[in-house]
């Protein structure tokens, strides 16, 4: 007690200015607003943090087109809660608190080439491409951009163009960035870039509708001199052995795949890149390097399909799925979604012996004009100038219109725009928010996505655990030591495990409405999945023979998007066990947990403009969060 | 071409290219005798590399005949429209050349580097810009309504009785996923993490005693305010990169703002009615 109050008596004197304290001669101090302090101790029961690891800025040769001039500074100023310009000219800021932590994740092919291209005086301002880039012609800058473009999806170094020089510099100012704002114990900063390989699955005139197959690399602390990008190879095989390479280098990483929803079948496939069969050897080197995969950001969320989960009543969550600039839709049967992938990793387990997909999850924004777009009733998109407003969206009907009679959807929005959502944050469970705690917390895959809720999440899963565990004060302590958090193994010990799963709402969102237990399983060779409702609001209890919730009532009165006040709960706690577990089963289980509904971006920009909202979009959504999955591995007999 | 209007991009680009037309057209269109068109060597110089960059190709001299004729053509529509007063009445060239008049402005040098002894004086001018909203630090014992239901606040009752019995505070209330005891929060970052109502019951509560159940997003709290730092005042050489940020923006806002008037003023303004 005492020495509590000391604690805040030295962390008072510190905002003062005393400037004999350790934390403010720290040679970070510089990034902290006055009077800010520095560093809590760390926490062996760990405490959540929350944050964006997918941001583009003007150095990314799509954003630059898309007008972005902001930088990697003015992102991290962003992440700690000022505000700056939307190249649209309006501010953009974080609705909530400042982010824990933050990556600015710019394409590492022709890095920085734009801004390049684009100063006068420089070699490449002088060359024809750099002329039409920038020029009037609209012609001429869609060949030059598309030339880029697809240099990048072909990695192909354009001779005079490409310049390593230049990919040099703007990393290690990227890297500096980095360096420049971490803070330790208030916020943390990683160098990381995109590494952007499009396969090419429906011929070249399907110009950048092709496999997605896009990874963020996120350096632990120290970087190398240069990123390994598309030009080096579009196989994401060999960005692995690149990673394997640096590690052995000092130079610690892991890639983080997305929009897995758009890679066209490529992303989860059951092969290797060349149509060779995956090995033992093909899936320890995929995890090692790519042990959590950002599942939602502003282009859709990857968990799963309506037409793979059918049995899912939410499975219509942030359904995003044309390729890149295309009409063309992904093919959703196979390798896009992160649900499946978790089966057939199972399945690999047993035939192969490792699993690839053994992956934990995360979210992140993937904004390209420096700062996410989290909150629905403030939505800015992501393509800067050709998503900035209502209309471009689709969210309200053009031309100063009043209702949506006759009304011709403008394919941009209606193909993208329009479907994309306001999402989504990663968050982590650490000691303490610093690079090493973070970074390790994401290699043990003790990390959760949100769709841009700051909501918590705890999942625990042990053999020994009770319900009498749930109102023990040192719960957490004792799920740590008698068991594993959300990204653990549990090795069958011929027992059924039991597992704590406890959410708390944000308080600036939505109450909660039920939390879930997504479990996937094996069964004779063949894949299983099943949502059990385990927790209710509103006193509900779950009816054992559909595992559903009953309906809380909550309802969102689309007037003014207010939602129900008496309904929801703020926080469910519960204890829950398999009913259909078998101890020779592998399965693997994780937490969604979903708000109260409330309106979606789109009926809010409807709203503000007082016309009714886009009929093709749904009105309304539930924010939600899934935990990484907790694995049960049955042990052989 | 049908493809290609699909493009976003195409569609900012167009916007793009009717700003610059209209621009062209109207800067073009006032300059030199309204009658003499002259089409000097920078123009023939530009109008060849544009040919060369097209083609790949030098344009020969009937190439040259046509390149001019069609500026010349261009040019002579540019000041017939001008002369006609289209361009008077176009929002986009409108807005264009406000946006020049605007920019012009912008690159004002004034108060870009100040001494550090004008910056001191300003600090001091404008210190409150700097100060530290009051933060407080308090260790709460939270109720869960999921847990209680209908006895939520008869438990937080008793719970206060047994403190001012000496019971060990930590020993008391639902277990909380967030801490128990926060430090130095400001009042936005109380509202985003309880809630309003809660954070304006707590930055009205005294020192060091147990307050009354408070409730928040989550449900009751007993609340004990362990330390208040009331507006804490910005130190100056601890603050000089971020206070030489904000004062180099502010001047030359101002300075920007007053160059705006400053052309306004030139005109009289009638408004209707």
């Amino acid at each position: 007690m005492t020495r509590n109050l000391l604690g805040f008596v030295a962390l008072g004197t510190l905002i003062t200015g005393c400037s004999g304290s350790p934390e403010s001669t720290d040679s970070h101090s510089s990034a902290l607003a006055p009077g800010e302090t520095a560093s809590e101790e760390a926490n062996p029961n760990r405490n959540v943090y929350f944050g964006d690891l997918h941001i583009h800025t003007r150095n990314s040769f799509d954003a630059y087109i898309f007008n972005v001039r902001t930088t990697p500074d003015d992102a991290y100023r962003f992440g700690m809660g000022e505000s700056v310009k939307h190249p649209a000219g309006y501010d953009i800021k974080l609705e909530g608190p400042p982010l824990d932590f933050m990556a600015v994740t710019d394409h590492a092919a022709y890095l920085g080439h734009l801004p390049e291209m684009d100063t006068e005086g420089t070699e490449l301002s002088k060359l024809d491409v750099a002329k039409d880039m920038f020029s009037t012609d609209q012609d001429k800058i869609l060949a030059a951009f598309q030339m880029i473009g697809g240099a990048i999806r072909n990695g192909n170094k354009l001779k005079g163009i490409f310049d390593p020089k230049i990919t040099a510099g703007v990393w290690s100012d990227t890297v500096a960035a980095a360096d420049k704002y971490n803070t330790p114990g208030k916020f943390t900063t990683f160098a990381a870039y995109e590494y952007t390989a499009v396969r090419v699955t429906r011929g070249e005139s399907g110009g950048f509708a092709g496999g997605n197959l896009h990874r963020n690399v996120v350096f632990r602390d120290s970087a190398p001199k240069m990123p390994f990008s598309t030009l080096d190879s579009t196989n994401p095989e060999d960005l692995w052995t690149w990673m394997d390479e640096q590690r052995e280098a000092g130079n610690e990483s892991l890639a983080m795949p997305h929009n897995s929803n758009v890679s066209d079948g490529e992303m989860f496939k059951m092969e290797t890149y060349d149509g060779a069969p995956l090995t033992k050897e093909y899936a320890e080197k995929r995890i090692r390097n790519e042990p959590i995969v950002e599942m939602t950001q502003v282009k859709g969320t990857s968990e799963t399909h309506p037409s793979l989960s059918p049995n899912d009543e939410w499975a219509d969550f942030g359904i995003y799925d044309k390729l890149l600039s295309s009409a063309v839709v992904s093919k959703t049967e196979s390798g896009d979604y992160v649900r499946q992938a978790l089966a057939n990793g199972l399945k690999l387990m047993e035939e192969i012996g490792a699993n690839p997909f053994h992956f934990g999850l995360i979210g992140s924004s993937d904004t390209h004009v420096v700062g996410g777009s989290f909150d629905e009733k403030n939505f800015w998109s992501k393509v800067g100038i050709l998503d900035s407003t209502p209309e471009q969206r689709g969210s309200i009907p053009p031309g100063g219109a009043k209702s949506w009679d006759g009304v011709k959807l403008d394919p941009n929005a209606d193909l993208w725009f329009s479907r994309w959502g306001a999402s989504g944050y990663a968050a982590v469970w650490a000691e303490e928010n610093t690079r090493e705690s973070l970074f390790d917390a994401m290699r043990r895959k003790e990390t959760y996505a949100t769709t841009g809720t700051r909501m918590k999440v705890r999942f625990f899963g042990g053999f020994g655990f009770s319900e009498d565990m749930l109102d023990d004060p040192e719960m957490v302590s004792k799920a740590y030591a008698g068991g594993v958090p959300m990204g653990g193994d549990l090795i069958g010990d011929g027992k059924a495990p039991g597992f704590i799963v406890w959410a708390m709402r944000d308080a600036m969102s939505a109450p909660l409405q039920r939390v879930q237990v997504v479990k996937v399983w094996m069964d004779g060779g063949q894949s299983k999945e099943k949502v059990f409702d385990v927790a209710c609001s509103d006193g509900g209890t779950v009816d054992p023979a559909t595992n559903r919730c009953p309906d809380n009532g909550a309802k969102v009165d689309l007037t003014d998007c207010s939602i129900s006040q008496d309904k929801g709960a703020p926080e469910l706690k519960t204890f829950w066990t398999d009913p259909e577990f078998k101890k020779t089963q592998r399965a693997s289980y994780y937490v969604r947990a979903l708000e109260n509904p409330v309106c979606r971006w789109s009926t809010w920009d409807a709203l503000r403009a007082k016309v009714p909202p886009n009929p093709t979009l749904q009105k309304t959504i539930q924010e939600r969060a899934w935990s990484s999955p907790i694995w049960y591995v049955p042990t052989a007999t | 071409m049908k493809n290609l209007l699909r493009e976003p991009l195409v569609h900012f680009l167009i916007l793009g290219l009717l700003v610059f037309i209209g621009n062209a057209f109207w800067t073009d269109g006032q300059s030199s005798d309204a009658r003499t068109i002259v089409v000097s060597d920078s123009i023939l110089a530009r109008l060849d590399d544009t040919w060369l960059r097209t083609t790949g190709r030098a344009p020969t001299e009937e190439d040259r005949k046509g390149l001019i004729d069609q500026y010349v053509q261009e040019e002579a529509l540019a000041r017939e429209a001008e002369m006609l007063g289209m361009g008077e009445n176009d929002e986009i060239i409108k807005r264009r050349l406000a946006q020049k008049m605007r920019f012009v402005s912008a690159g004002t040098q004034a108060g870009s580097d100040p001494s550090d002894g004008e910056l001191k004086q300003w600090f001091q001018d404008n210190r409150d810009r700097f100060n530290i909203a009051e933060k407080r630090s308090f260790h709460h014992i939270y109720f869960s309504p999921e847990q209680h239901g209908d006895t939520l606040e008869r438990e937080a009752g008793s719970a206060l009785a047994e403190l001012k019995n000496g019971a060990d505070w930590k020993s008391l209330g639902d277990p909380f996923m967030q801490k128990r005891s926060y430090a130095d929060m400001p009042k936005k970052e109380v509202i985003r993490a309880f809630g309003p109502d809660f954070a304006e019951s707590i930055f009205q509560l005294p020192m060091t005693e147990w307050s009354k159940p408070i409730g928040s997003a989550f449900g009751l709290h007993l609340v004990r305010i362990e330390a208040i730092n009331r507006e804490a005042k910005a130190d100056f050489d601890a603050n000089k990169e971020r206070i030489r940020a904000v004062y180099v923006e502010t001047v030359s806002d101002a300075a920007r703002q007053q160059e705006i008037e400053n052309i306004v003023e030139k005109y009289d303004v009638v408004i209707a009615r």
